[in-house]
């Protein structure tokens, strides 16, 4: 009989496709403690994964590591085992890796934690604030779940006419990290695609579970999706005891379905007691101001009455006084004709001749005053108060008189 | 019925008037002997006279009428 062989490569191909047939690497999985951890080219990751009675090499590519690692940690690894045929090492290929046991998971989102604060992932300052009245908003939660149920029903009791739109996830297990970030790009999808306010909110929500069933909000891919947000986020998960990273990093926080619903909408019946109020307020100040212009016009048109009376008293005055002084102008006047009316009368020369005197002329303009500027023969003029006779001198006298 | 206006009311004009009526006076101050010249200038300065009283009186009613109304006002 001719022995069997393979050709190394053969060999291994065979070995490698056998332990593929047989290992189910979805449903079982390998637990021990890591050592020797260590990435390299920042891609590839490196590990022994042993207990008391052995050791096996594993290898993993870096962007399916999603939980922070380090040696001494208890882990199970899902995934298949093979023997690498060029230098025909046999090492575990990871697919999944989880952490066994809460000591462990704790130390490793505490690590989480403080590597995203350090980047600044919880910065109070880059909270952004949700508007009082939103018009739209996208709800990220299981259609199945009682969170869900609760916060629609709050919602509508408070303030109708809020569109939601529904992006149904798994909320817990292994698949709800993929679940919920696939939900979140949608989102950001829509967002960008329809315009920057599309959404008013985007609100992540589940109700309230053990710490094992609420670590994919610690996941930190899903914390980074809600961190880069274009749309102001809200996380609310019902629980009293450990706060996930998914809430830390949001915007808003809401601490159970019932009060995420309370923060994102008014209570219609406040808005209407704020209204109510605010009608009020309005009414009271109008009422202020017309008050005030009554007070304004009726100071001006009292100060034009007041004007007006001062005029009219002035103009009075003047009015007066001005006919006072026409009166004394005008007596003036007359006096000064009463002046010249005396001072004609003592030189009307008709006054002296109705009296009896004649004036004698020698010729126009020549007036005798004195009985030596006659001589006989010669022809005067007598003028007498009421005409004018023609005489002539016959004799001469020597005395007047 | 028609009101016949004096002459003298609406014609004179009283600073004219005056102004002749210093004339005349200071003819008369002068040594002028032409008693026809004089007898006529008296006549017009009596006739000046009259019309500025007459013209005169009337301002004075006017304005105490005038003075009336303001002062009932």
């Amino acid at each position: 009989m001719t022995p069997q062989f393979f050709t190394v490569s053969d060999f291994v191909s065979y070995i490698n496709d056998t332990l593929k047939a047989i290992w189910d690497g979805d449903a079982v999985a390998i637990e021990g403690e890591v050592s020797g951890f260590r990435v390299s080219q920042g891609q590839w990751v490196n590990f022994d994964i042993k207990d008391d009675g052995g050791l096996i090499s594993a290898f993993m590519v870096l962007p399916k590591l999603r939980v922070p690692l380090e040696d001494g940690m208890k882990v199970r690894i899902y995934g298949t085992p093979r023997i690498y045929p060029k230098y025909g090492k046999f090492s575990f290929t990871v697919d999944r890796l989880e952490l066994v046991g809460e000591g462990a998971i704790k130390k490793a989102l505490a690590q989480l934690r403080a590597k995203l604060d350090t980047e600044g992932l919880f910065d109070p300052s880059r909270k952004r604030t949700l508007p009082r009245f939103p018009k739209r908003i996208a709800l990220v939660a299981s259609r199945e779940s009682a969170a869900y149920g609760d916060i629609i029903r709050i919602i509508n009791e408070r303030w109708a006419g809020l569109e939601i739109e529904l992006f149904h996830v798994v909320v817990q297990g292994d698949r709800a990290p993929a679940s919920i970030i696939k939900a979140l790009k949608q989102i950001q999808k829509r967002e960008q695609e329809n315009g920057a306010g599309y959404y008013d909110a985007l609100v992540l929500t589940r109700g309230g579970g053990s710490f094992d069933e609420l670590m994919a909000f610690n996941d930190e891919q899903l914390v980074r999706e809600l961190y880069a947000s274009k749309v102001p986020t809200m996380v609310a998960i019902g629980h009293e005891r450990d706060t996930t990273l998914a809430e830390e990093v949001a915007d808003v926080r809401g601490s159970t379905p019932t009060d995420c619903a309370r923060r994102l909408v008014p209570d219609k019946e406040d808005v209407l007691y704020e209204l109510s109020m605010l009608e009020q307020a309005i009414g009271d100040r109008m009422q202020g101001i017309i008050d005030e212009y009554t007070q304004v016009i009726h100071t001006i048109f009292t100060n034009v009455d007041k004007w007006l009376v001062t005029v009219l008293h002035r103009s009075q005055e003047l009015a007066v006084a001005t006919s006072t002084y026409a009166q004394h102008w005008i007596i003036h006047l007359l006096q000064r004709v009463d002046g010249y009316e005396r001072f004609l009368k003592s030189v009307d020369p008709t006054a002296v001749m109705a009296r009896g005197y004649a004036i004698i002329e020698l010729a126009k303009d020549e007036i005798i005053t004195s009985a030596k500027q006659l001589k006989a023969g010669q022809h005067i003029n007598i003028r007498l108060r009421d005409g004018t006779v023609h005489a002539t001198i016959d004799g001469e006298q020597a005395t007047l008189l | 019925m028609t009101t016949k206006k004096k002459k003298t009311d609406a014609s004179v004009d009283v600073s004219k008037a005056f102004e002749e009526l210093e004339h005349i006076a200071t003819w008369f101050e002068s040594d002028k002997t032409d008693i026809d010249e004089g007898m006529a200038k008296f006549e017009r300065a009596t006739e000046l006279a009259k019309s500025l009283k007459e013209k005169l009186t009337e301002a004075q009613n006017r304005i105490q009428e005038i003075r009336g109304t303001i002062i009932d006002e």
